[in-house]
């Protein structure tokens, strides 16, 4: 077969970028643009300087540099009001489940860490690139960036049921770009029932290095964690499902009579409830290598997030061949599990419990097993940049106008 | 090299005007001009200021002062312009209005909800009030035949 032509500068347009992010659409939009630099290809980076929307919107310093892929990341001075109370009483309000009149919207989204040297650059050279390719959905370099070049505009949403994702203020982006690009056929879906004129689509799924090897001993030692237990890896907020884990999981061993630690791992404040705290660890941060070693070790990996556009961590775990337990309320989680024909998922501490005892029966090493060669079959880098180039040929040819 | 200031809405808006406002800043940026974009709220632009109200019209005046071209979208003339920048205008060459159509009827603004500046809104916000400011623009609007 004749090698693909690459031809065509790529714009990657994320809210924020850095080596330090840990995101998963940090993570995802930084392995692509990498990736794709990696296999020849002319990207370019265009970001601002922030690095947490509230605490560090000045963070990192403007200007351009190289990366060791070779693709380019020029990032443009950040702008944020000092006040930000559009943006606060916004939040406020959606969480509140109260309706924001368009106007307020409009206000809420421009309350956002804005970059206006980006917008302008995007004016003066949007046409040079090839494809721009904007994500996550909501955040206001995507829906101001999107509207400059939208026939060459493609969108990474990283969607998922949420009351922002009910904002009219995000019609238009799902409407005018080029394309959409989804991590999983549940978000796909969710967004054809909610943005009426979705622009073409398709699921393009998300990659994750595949580990040379794992060390649990290593872990084991590393951290004192000699017994059985399963694994939360993750931000840790409420967001995630982090706090009602915490209370499912004490409620699930007492009815089960189960031996088993929590050890919880990633960013994040912790308070831990007093019943709590003989059953939980928190190891704190961890490398990806020690990321990894948790995952070999642990009789489970649990997913408690309800908010999922494709998790990442259920395909780390199942590459460690872990058993993974994922809440039921994410459509996502419950798909993979489908497809992979392997996991559990759960609603409440009962079918938690039972998942919990199901984790230690010894049909669980071969679960996990399926779970790597579904994430091997769909989801390694070279997978999805192949689909990605593909569909990059169908859509946005080199020379199209 | 000429340089261009142009006020209006600028996008992320609701207000359609931020389009139009786009195409001509694309144009005279294509064209070599160097374009600055003040509009009357947060968006894309790198300033922002209401040119109704005293604080507002300086920090539009700043950006006023020294253009060789002004660009001046949705209003009808200077009688809503706070006299800072009434005076920074007259310092410029060639000032533009372009007249805009009115925007579709917002349902907030016809119920008559008070404006406010950010102090305002939030004593409202708590209060469970609406949250509806009205621009210069949308004024200005009101005020066409």
């Amino acid at each position: 077969m004749a090698p693909r032509p690459r031809a065509g500068r790529l714009g990657f347009v994320p809210v924020r970028f850095g080596d330090d992010l840990v995101g998963g659409a940090e993570m995802l939009v930084r392995e692509m643009a990498d990736g794709l630099a990696g296999r020849g290809w002319e990207v370019d980076v265009l970001t601002g300087c922030t690095r947490d929307h509230f605490r560090e919107v000045h963070h990192y310093p403007p200007g351009e540099t190289v990366r060791p892929s070779g693709a380019r990341l020029v990032r443009f001075p950040s702008v944020a009001s000092s006040h930000r109370a559009d943006r606060v009483l916004g939040n406020r309000a959606l969480a509140a489940g109260t309706p924001l009149a368009t106007h307020a919207q409009y206000r809420w989204l421009n309350d956002d860490v804005r970059v206006p040297g980006l917008f302008d650059h995007l004016i003066d050279h949007g046409s040079e690139y090839r494809a721009l390719v904007f994500g996550p959905y909501l955040y206001w370099t995507t829906v101001a960036g999107s509207l400059v070049a939208p026939e060459r505009s493609v969108l990474l949403p990283c969607l998922h049921d949420e009351p922002t994702a009910h904002l009219g203020v995000f019609d238009r982006e799902f409407r005018d770009a080029r394309g959409v690009w989804f991590l999983s056929e549940p978000e796909a879906d969710f967004a054809r029932g909610r943005f009426a004129g979705l622009a073409e689509s398709a699921v393009i799924g998300a990659g994750v290095d595949v580990p040379a090897g794992y060390d649990p001993e290593r872990f084991r030692a590393r951290h004192g964690i000699p017994g059985p237990f399963v694994l939360y890896a993750g931000r840790r907020e409420e967001g995630k499902g982090f706090g009602r884990l915490l209370d499912d999981f004490v409620d699930a061993v007492e009815r089960e009579r189960l031996d088993l630690t929590l050890v919880v791992a990633g960013p994040g404040e912790i308070a831990l409830p007093e019943r709590a705290r003989a059953r939980v660890v928190d190891v704190g941060v961890l490398d990806a290598a020690d990321r990894d070693d948790a995952m070999a070790a642990a009789s489970a990996v649990i997913q408690p997030s309800p908010y999922e556009s494709f998790s990442r961590t259920m395909m780390e775990a199942w590459l460690a061949g872990a058993f993974v337990i994922a809440n039921r309320a994410s459509a996502v989680s419950t798909w993979h599990c489908g497809r992979a024909g392997a996991g559990a998922t759960y609603s409440g501490p009962d079918e938690l419990g039972r998942a919990l005892r199901a984790a230690r029966e010894p049909g669980a090493r071969a679960d996990g097993a399926r779970g790597r060669e579904y994430v091997l079959r769909e989801y390694t880098w070279p997978a999805v940049l192949d689909r990605v180039e593909a569909l990059l040929d169908a859509w946005l040819p080199e020379g199209s106008p | 090299m000429t340089r261009v200031v142009v006020i209006g809405p600028y996008p992320p808006t609701a207000d359609p005007v931020g389009d139009v406002v786009l195409g001509v800043v694309r144009e005279l940026r294509g064209a070599g001009a160097v374009v600055e974009v003040v509009s009357p709220e947060p968006s894309a632009a790198p300033y922002h200021g209401d040119p109704a109200t005293w604080a507002g019209a300086t920090r539009v005046a700043r950006a006023v002062r020294g253009a060789d071209r002004v660009f001046w979208f949705g209003a009808p003339g200077d009688a809503t312009v706070a006299a800072p920048l009434r005076r920074a205008l007259a310092t410029v060459p060639r000032v533009e209005h372009r007249l805009v159509p009115p925007a579709p009827a917002d349902p907030i603004a016809a119920a008559g909800v008070p404006r406010g500046g950010w102090t305002t809104r939030v004593a409202r916000l708590r209060a469970g009030g609406p949250t509806f400011v009205r621009t210069m623009a949308d004024r200005a609007r009101r005020r066409l035949p």
